[in-house]
């Protein structure tokens, strides 16, 4: 009976022994220095997720745009694909401008190089409150291009 | 002997890496891109291309007009005779809830039976606008296509 009670006290001893058994420095420092410990394994983590995790999560714009996009709840979260932003009348084709006349050869390029990879469609990011009519020289140079499908991007908000 | 275990007993300063940590932390919080975008996918609705068995299916047209109501019209494909349509708000007010709409254009929509829904936004329309249509469209499983904005007033082609 004895000997059970020592084995306990010897493994809650071995569980907690900087609080059991302070050995010379005070309990409260030992505390504190365990706390500390486990705070930089957090941090750690977090640091790590915030780095990391948007990266994994999808695609997203350049907040320095300022584009806000529509919100939307049917929305699939959009993979690696041609990004067309529209501004204010300008074309950003795969982050380099294009103008409207040359939007269908340079359609036409990026889907046939993206085709390769099996990226042939098409992302129109544009902002909510930007007038549909603009859109037009876009549909019609995707039409050209021979791109049937289009994706146009919304914030994703999951239902 | 017992000097040199006394030495391998070292203490890492975990304060300045904490800080160090906390400093990281707050730079990626503040320039973290917490928007995901999404996407919804529509089929271009220009061309002229027919069904190869030359059957022409009925159609939805949902015309989003500027001055804040959708038209939808269900047409059927043999001789685009206008079978019925609707008018209703594209946003809450007094008489219509957001539900009373989106119950209103489903079973519209479900009702005609009809696999393909082409959206026509009017000049002025907003791309907020025509997402959100596109967005409650989406939840019925039916393929959308978009149609380039014209000026319905304009056209005598299309006008409502």
């Amino acid at each position: 009976m004895s000997s059970l009670k020592d084995s306990i006290t010897k493994t809650n001893t071995l569980l907690g022994q900087s609080y059991l058994k302070p050995q010379g420095k005070s309990v409260k420092k030992r505390a504190l220095a365990l706390m500390i410990t486990s705070l930089v394994d957090a941090f750690s983590i977090l640091v790590i997720y915030l780095l990391f995790g948007p990266a994994l999560s999808g695609e997203s714009i350049d907040p320095n745009l300022g584009i806000q996009l529509p919100i939307a709840y049917q929305s699939q979260l959009s993979e690696q694909n041609n990004i067309l932003i529209v501004k204010k009348d300008k074309f950003i084709l795969n982050h380099k401008e294009v103008n409207e006349r040359s939007l269908v050869g340079e359609l036409k390029k990026s889907v046939e190089k993206l085709s390769k990879e099996k990226k042939n469609s098409l992302v129109i990011v544009a902002d909510k409150n930007y007038d549909i009519e603009k859109l037009n020289p876009v549909l019609i140079a995707a039409s050209e291009a021979g791109l049937n499908q289009l994706q146009l991007a919304v914030e994703h908000q999951g239902e | 002997m017992r000097s040199e275990a006394k030495d391998l007993d070292f203490e890492i300063n975990l304060l300045p890496i904490l800080s160090v940590l906390s400093i990281c932390i707050c730079f990626l919080l503040t320039t973290a891109v917490w928007n995901q975008m999404g996407f919804i996918g529509v089929n271009q609705a220009i061309g002229d291309e027919l069904p190869t068995n030359g059957k022409v299916p009925d159609s939805v047209i949902f015309k989003i007009q500027s001055n804040g109501y959708y038209l939808i019209q269900w047409k059927r494909g043999s001789d685009s005779s206008i079978v019925s349509e609707k008018k209703i708000p594209t946003r809450p007010n007094k008489s219509w809830t957001s539900d009373a709409i989106q119950k209103e254009i489903s079973s519209f929509v479900l009702g005609t039976k009809a696999k393909t829904v082409v959206v026509m936004p009017d000049v002025g329309v907003k791309y907020g606008q025509t997402m959100t249509l596109l967005d409650q469209l989406k939840r019925l499983s039916v393929s959308v296509g978009l149609a380039p904005a014209i000026k319905f007033d304009s056209k005598p082609g299309v006008k409502i």
